[in-house]
């Protein structure tokens, strides 16, 4: 592992800066660190899955991330390059809540584990869910909701999955403060998460993506 | 049915919760359940009309608690009056027909945090070398959209000197933009009037039929503060990494002001020595076990301690899971044996009990979602179910997790849950 990758995952921001400086100035190629980043954030998920690393640890390395992202970001668009991604998840807060913080976690966790995700933020319009499934074909939907009013959100939005006749085109997973195996039958979904390393176990296992 | 008259009634409710906060069997496991917008939403009002128009949250919460036979009944203190925070312009809230389209919520939507820095982190110092200063004039203007004028106010140690105040605080209050922040401060005050008055009136009514209320004084932990009121969810977590001993020093400079104000509100409402501990980022998943002994517990043990020195008793809320760190809480109860509750959420409460159920009172956890779409008899089965695991040797009082009784719970299940605890929670007839 290379030392940049290392500071990287042990989360040393100094250190971090004065090797990608470095790495700027030799001419390194965006793509090569690109791909260090993506190793270390894969590790830094890993760490959190392994209860090593919480939240104030990926809200440093997504700080972390985002500087370093602005220091590559014209040379990347230079290089243009696509990655290629394991599968589409569609995630939102679903109406009526505004809680991010869940919902935040799941999206880093699947951002660092290869998916692609489409996340429409908090306070999401029910038919926007049925609008996007259409649009952006995703394998899996993660609903978010952290007041017990959304209980009732979520199985509008489902109720509206199936009439749209679109049920079988795609896994829902929902997650939050209070939703548990009940919440699952109630609103018609296929399972819950109690953390972002569920909602990744539960993506990867209806994608069928073989874990290493 | 019951011949005691409601002082009667009212006296030994609150003994069954004081006998069983010592540790001891009381006749019956208390049944104490908190609530917010339940009974309002039960009597048929929005969300908007309760926030708005405090006598019907008060009627309605009559109504529905003053026949179920509670030991206590929920407070209505965790609903906010909307119209203080309208007229203060209040920013980290959004709630159902706000006036500034911002902040609007839909009528049936529960009021909401707004997650904000509030402060930034290059602030520290300034907080540090004039922490009353600094609040009055940068945080309390960022809160409040219509307190900005506060902003402008006077050095307040130069008003030590008698000209400081004759030459500074008169035009302070003269000049027009803060005559109209004044103004925005009387609207509050008449608002606040009106809910304290709704809420007296509910406190009145109830002991009058016998029913003491569930608590009416609450304090914070200051990480949660520093979290939700100055630094945001972010900064309060990259301060962990990049400037913890800051933020270690600002947690403690929070403690005694909490100790002093929740004191100060003990005296207004003296009856009921509980204090209510709402509890959110120190969670499992939210912060590792060396970040929680670091930067969450000592200041909030800290707090709970004094407030035990003072006759009172902490009642912490452990929204979410604890199951991870269980062993401090265990640390802390033994030092204070029979002083406490413990509110669970997602904990596994029975496994609580075995762990630390000989030093601290146990309360919880009827789940929400099982209370809103859930059976009777499921609510039957989990509340026997918690009572045979929680109720041996008393220190144990059934209510909800979250919020205790949702606000969306059917009327069943909460009879099934009050009639569990009278069917199985009885430990002498």
């Amino acid at each position: 592992m290379s030392e940049f990758i290392s500071e990287l995952v042990e989360l040393n921001e100094d250190k971090v800066k004065e090797i990608l400086n470095k790495k700027i100035e030799n001419n390194e190629d965006p793509l090569k660190i690109m791909d260090e980043v993506k190793q270390a954030m894969k590790q830094i998920g890993d760490k959190y899955e392994q209860k090593t690393y919480f939240l104030p640890d990926l809200i440093l390395s997504g700080e972390i991330l985002k500087e370093i992202f602005e220091q590559l970001g014209p040379k990347l668009k230079e290089s243009g390059e696509q990655e290629q991604k394991i599968g589409k998840v569609l995630l939102g807060t679903v109406a009526g809540d505004i809680h991010d913080i869940g919902k935040d976690v799941v999206k880093f966790m699947l951002d660092a584990n290869g998916f692609e995700v489409m996340d429409l933020g908090v306070d999401v319009p029910t038919e926007q869910f049925v609008e996007k499934i259409k649009e952006f074909k995703p394998k899996v939907l993660a609903l978010s909701g952290f007041l017990t009013l959304t209980f009732d959100s979520m199985k509008e939005i489902i109720q509206k999955i199936n009439d749209a006749g679109l049920r079988n085109t795609v896994k829902i997973m929902i997650g939050g403060g209070t939703i548990d195996e009940r919440i699952v039958e109630y609103v018609g979904a296929d399972a819950y998460g109690l953390s972002a390393v569920d909602a990744v176990n539960l993506a990867k296992k209806w994608m069928e993506v073989v874990t290493s | 049915m019951n011949e005691k008259n409601p002082e009667e009634l009212y006296k030994e409710r609150m003994e069954r919760v004081m006998t069983t906060i010592g540790l001891k069997e009381p006749d019956r496991v208390p049944i104490t359940p908190m609530s917010m917008f339940y009974a309002p939403v039960q009597k048929g009002y929005t969300k908007k009309e309760t926030m708005y128009e405090p006598q019907k949250l008060a009627q309605a919460s009559f109504e529905v608690f003053s026949k179920t036979n509670w030991d206590m009944v929920p407070p209505l203190l965790g609903v906010f009056p909307a119209g203080v925070l309208d007229s203060l312009g209040i920013q980290f809230f959004k709630w159902p027909g706000a006036v500034d389209e911002k902040h609007r919520l839909r009528d049936d939507v529960h009021f909401q945090y707004v997650e904000g820095e509030y402060m930034k982190a290059d602030e520290y110092q300034e907080f540090f070398l004039d922490p009353t200063g600094f609040v009055l004039r940068k945080i309390i203007p960022r809160h409040h959209k219509n307190l900005h004028g506060f902003s402008m106010f006077p050095s307040l140690i130069n008003l030590v000197s008698g000209y400081g105040v004759f030459l500074n605080l008169p035009l302070f209050f003269a000049t027009p933009p803060n005559q109209e922040m004044m103004k925005s401060i009387g609207q509050a005050a008449a608002k606040l009037f009106e809910y304290i008055g709704a809420n007296n009136k509910y406190v009145e009514d109830m002991k009058n039929i016998g029913y003491p209320i569930g608590f009416s004084n609450f304090v914070q932990a200051p990480y949660d503060v520093v979290s939700e009121f100055l630094r945001g969810l972010r900064g309060g977590m990259l301060d962990m990494y990049r400037r913890p001993e800051k933020l270690k020093k600002l947690l403690e400079l929070l403690v005694p002001s909490s100790i002093q104000a929740t004191l100060i509100a003990q005296q207004m409402a003296p009856d009921n020595p509980i204090v209510f501990i709402p509890l959110h980022r120190g969670a499992d998943g939210f912060m590792s076990r060396e970040q929680f002994e670091e930067f969450y517990f000592p200041t909030l043990a800290a707090i709970m301690e004094a407030l035990i020195q003072n006759n009172l008793i902490p009642c912490p809320f452990w929204e979410g899971g604890y199951n991870e760190r269980l062993d401090y809480l265990e640390e802390f109860a033994k030092k204070h044996k029979g002083k406490m509750i413990y509110w669970f959420d997602r904990t596994d409460i029975i496994h609580a009990k075995e762990v630390f159920g000989d030093y601290v009172t146990i309360r919880g956890n009827v789940p929400a979602s099982m209370l809103a779409t859930g059976t009777p008899q499921q609510v039957d089965e989990y509340v026997k179910k918690i009572i045979e695991g929680c109720a041996e040797g008393g220190g144990f009082i059934v209510d909800g997790g979250v919020s205790g009784i949702p606000d969306e719970a059917k009327p069943e299940c909460v009879k099934a849950m009050t009639d569990a605890v009278f069917k199985y929670g009885v430990y002498r007839k």
